[in-house]
């Protein structure tokens, strides 16, 4: 594997509805050879648009799920869904994958495109006691750096496209059988 | 307290002649002069004669004879006036009738009337026997006679409230001792209201009565038999109250002395006696029977004026408000008697929660006498960090009671894990100096201290524990702040820690295992905001 380029951008091709489409798990990393303060919490928001192309209809139905550390369940995404990392020191990482379903007849089709945005969360020292003992913000004293996103862009194919698809595909001379499309 | 001579005394008395006034202030008897009245025996020697006696005080106008039969003993009480002097009177005939002082009392415990009062029960069965008028608050028994010339009857005395029924013939005379109550009051069991008398002779001012007499009862026949009341006896006790009685209607021989005197007056017992002897050394005194069938009970014991004094309970384990007891740990103490009063073991009662405990139980032991007692009671085990309440009673021989100790302790502490804490560095922390020392605390839990000997830390491969020159601490066993040194690691080195660490009493915490990461070389430092990057596998 390479640390040459991060990814900016995760494109699923060919995803058709009522199959879930998983994303290999990929390394999410805070202050990669940085040195930074202890980020306290990273948190996770999926941004769409006001249109189905733009995600919304995937963030108002949880079609695009997220699991952290390389296994357990995967969480829906909503729109005001928060997925917490937890505290992580600089030049850390964990493991991030996800899942896009989108079952069939869904308005969700074409090409379709929504934010992930990383946010990092450090508590800023507003006082202290006498005695030494350091006082955190929860609210207003806590640093959000601005956030860092990654695009996540999908086709999906409704089962009328697909049957399309599916026609060109059995023509097709490197057509291996009706279990080997995938 | 009454004076026992150690050898009885025989009071020559001419048959036949009526009252004889006798001057028992001479030699040999020397009662001095404040003697009040005697323990005599009557002892009819004749094999089969019964010959009619009488004693009064001098100056009474009492003029009372009844048998003392054949072969047989009669123990009496009588009194003396100021000059020390007795009437007595033997049938004529009576040579084989021998009168004996076996000891007398002094005015600061008995008093004797002049004239005895009739206390003859006019009913058959237990009837009260009232002797308010007579006798004063405070004293605690009552002399009688108790007679009933030829025909035998049954008869019995008691102490009010006492449950025996130590009922059996009585003929002729028969001196009695008679526990009384606060009101002066006694039972008496007559068989026959028309021959069985009952006459009050006097009261014993000191000393203790039973409720209900102490079953003495020798296992051997004609023998003396040392009875040991040591157990029983007030420590102060000089001399004791014996009641002989038989269980069938034979008359059978009996003999009574303190240990040490030669006294062997061996003669039938008819069929109540209330027999007085001094008590010897480790509160003793002998009897001889002829059969098993004449048992032997304790009325009651001479002692010394002494205030009732409770008991001093001293060396009490656990102690009160004791932390940490063992859950198996006895209970123990010692009952001390004081001002003379001995320690009743019978009234001591441990109630250790809900279960009491005494004298019989199995889980109850002591070693001692009536001067002092320690005790030991077991029990089950108790649950840990249990408070235990335990309360304690216990008289004297003379009822008075201790003030109640009602008290707690606690048993030992559940064994709790120590808590880590503070780990510095933390657990996946980076950019760690490569010879940062790694620190840590450790916090007791419930009061189980932290074993600082039982933490280890392992770094790599290395482990380090209290004595290795790298392992530092301050604080104490409720907690502990560790430091640990070490060799410098290497940049970016993934560094693995575990520690470990026991309470006291031997509770492990639960391990911590972690690692971290330490700082890089600098050239690797890349600039810039701090940010996520997300990057294929």
């Amino acid at each position: 594997m390479s640390y040459d380029l991060s990814v900016l951008t995760i494109q699923e091709n060919w995803v058709r509805q009522g199959v879930a489409r998983y994303t290999a798990d990929l390394e999410l990393w805070y202050g990669r050879y940085m040195e930074l303060p202890r980020a306290d919490d990273v948190q996770l928001v999926v941004v769409a648009g006001d249109s189905v192309r733009r995600g919304s209809d995937v963030v108002e139905n949880g079609y695009f799920k997220v699991r952290i550390g390389g296994s357990g369940a995967y969480v829906p995404m909503y729109a005001d869904t928060i997925l917490h990392f937890g505290g992580m020191y600089p030049h850390t990482k964990k493991l991030i994958g996800f899942e896009l379903l989108v079952p069939e007849g869904a308005a969700t089709k074409g090409y379709v495109m929504f934010e992930l945005q990383f946010i990092i969360k450090i508590a800023r020292l507003w006082g202290q006691y006498p005695w030494g003992m350091g006082i955190y913000g929860s609210g207003s004293g806590v640093h959000d750096f601005h956030p860092n996103k990654v695009f996540y862009r999908a086709y999906v194919f409704d089962q009328a496209l697909w049957s399309v698809l599916q026609v060109g595909i059995a023509a097709s001379p490197t057509y291996r059988g009706e279990d080997k499309q995938w | 307290m009454p004076v026992f001579f150690d050898s009885m005394l025989a009071v020559s008395v001419t048959p036949g002649a009526g009252w004889v006034v006798k001057d028992l202030s001479g030699a040999p008897w020397n009662l001095p002069s404040n003697a009040v009245g005697i323990i005599g025996l009557i002892v009819n020697t004749h094999a089969s004669t019964n010959y009619l006696c009488g004693y009064r005080k001098y100056g009474s106008a009492d003029n009372y004879t009844d048998y003392v039969y054949a072969d047989s003993l009669v123990p009496f009480y009588c009194g003396v006036d100021v000059d020390r002097k007795i009437g007595l009177n033997i049938t004529s005939g009576g040579t084989t009738v021998t009168f004996y002082v076996i000891g007398y009392f002094t005015d600061e415990e008995a008093v004797f009337f002049t004239n005895w009062y009739s206390k003859t029960p006019t009913v058959t069965g237990f009837s009260t026997v009232d002797c308010s008028a007579q006798i004063p608050a405070d004293s605690v028994g009552a002399f009688f006679n108790f007679c009933n010339g030829t025909t035998v009857a049954y008869a019995g005395l008691r102490k009010m409230g006492a449950s025996d029924v130590l009922v059996h013939y009585i003929v002729g005379h028969n001196g009695a001792i008679a526990g009384i109550d606060g009101d002066r009051k006694c039972e008496a069991y007559s068989g026959n209201t028309s021959t069985v008398k009952l006459y009050l002779v006097g009261y014993l001012k000191s000393g203790t009565i039973k409720l209900n007499g102490l079953n003495v009862s020798i296992g051997s026949t004609d023998v003396f038999v040392p009875i040991d009341l040591s157990l029983d006896a007030p420590p102060t006790a000089t001399g004791v109250i014996l009641h002989h009685k038989p269980t069938t209607g034979t008359a059978y021989y009996v003999a009574q002395r303190a240990v040490g005197s030669s006294d062997d007056k061996y003669y039938k017992n008819r069929y109540h006696s209330w027999y007085c002897s001094a008590l010897g050394a480790g509160k003793t005194v002998e009897v001889k029977v002829s059969h098993l069938n004449l048992d032997t009970y304790v009325v009651g014991y001479f002692l010394p004026t002494i205030t009732p004094s409770p008991p001093l309970l001293t060396g009490l384990s656990p102690g009160v408000g004791e932390t940490g007891v063992a859950v198996d740990e006895p209970i123990s103490f010692t009952l001390s008697a004081q001002g003379g009063d001995g320690v009743d073991i019978n009234s001591v009662t441990v109630q250790i929660k809900s279960d009491i405990f005494q004298d019989g139980d199995g889980e109850f032991s002591f070693e001692g006498d009536v001067n002092s007692y320690t005790i030991t009671v077991t029990h089950p085990d108790f649950g840990l960090e249990e408070s235990v309440n335990v309360i304690i009673n216990a008289s004297s021989l003379l009822e008075e009671p201790m003030e109640e100790l009602d008290y707690n302790f606690t048993t030992a502490m559940i064994p709790r894990a120590p808590l880590l804490v503070s780990f510095n560095p933390r657990p996946g922390q980076t950019l760690v100096d490569i010879n940062l020392p790694v620190g840590f605390g450790v916090m007791a839990v419930g009061g189980d201290g932290v074993d600082i000997d039982s933490v280890t830390v392992q770094i790599g491969a290395e482990t380090y524990q209290n004595g290795d020159p790298e392992f530092s601490y301050t604080g104490t066993s409720s907690e502990y702040a560790i430091m640990v040194a070490h060799a410098d690691w290497g940049l970016e080195e993934a560094v693995a820690i575990k520690i470990n660490a026991s309470s006291m009493l031997g509770a492990p915490a639960v391990e911590k295992s972690y690692g971290l990461l330490t700082k890089w070389d600098p050239s690797l430092t890349r600039k810039g905001r701090g940010r996520i990057e997300l990057f294929e596998l």
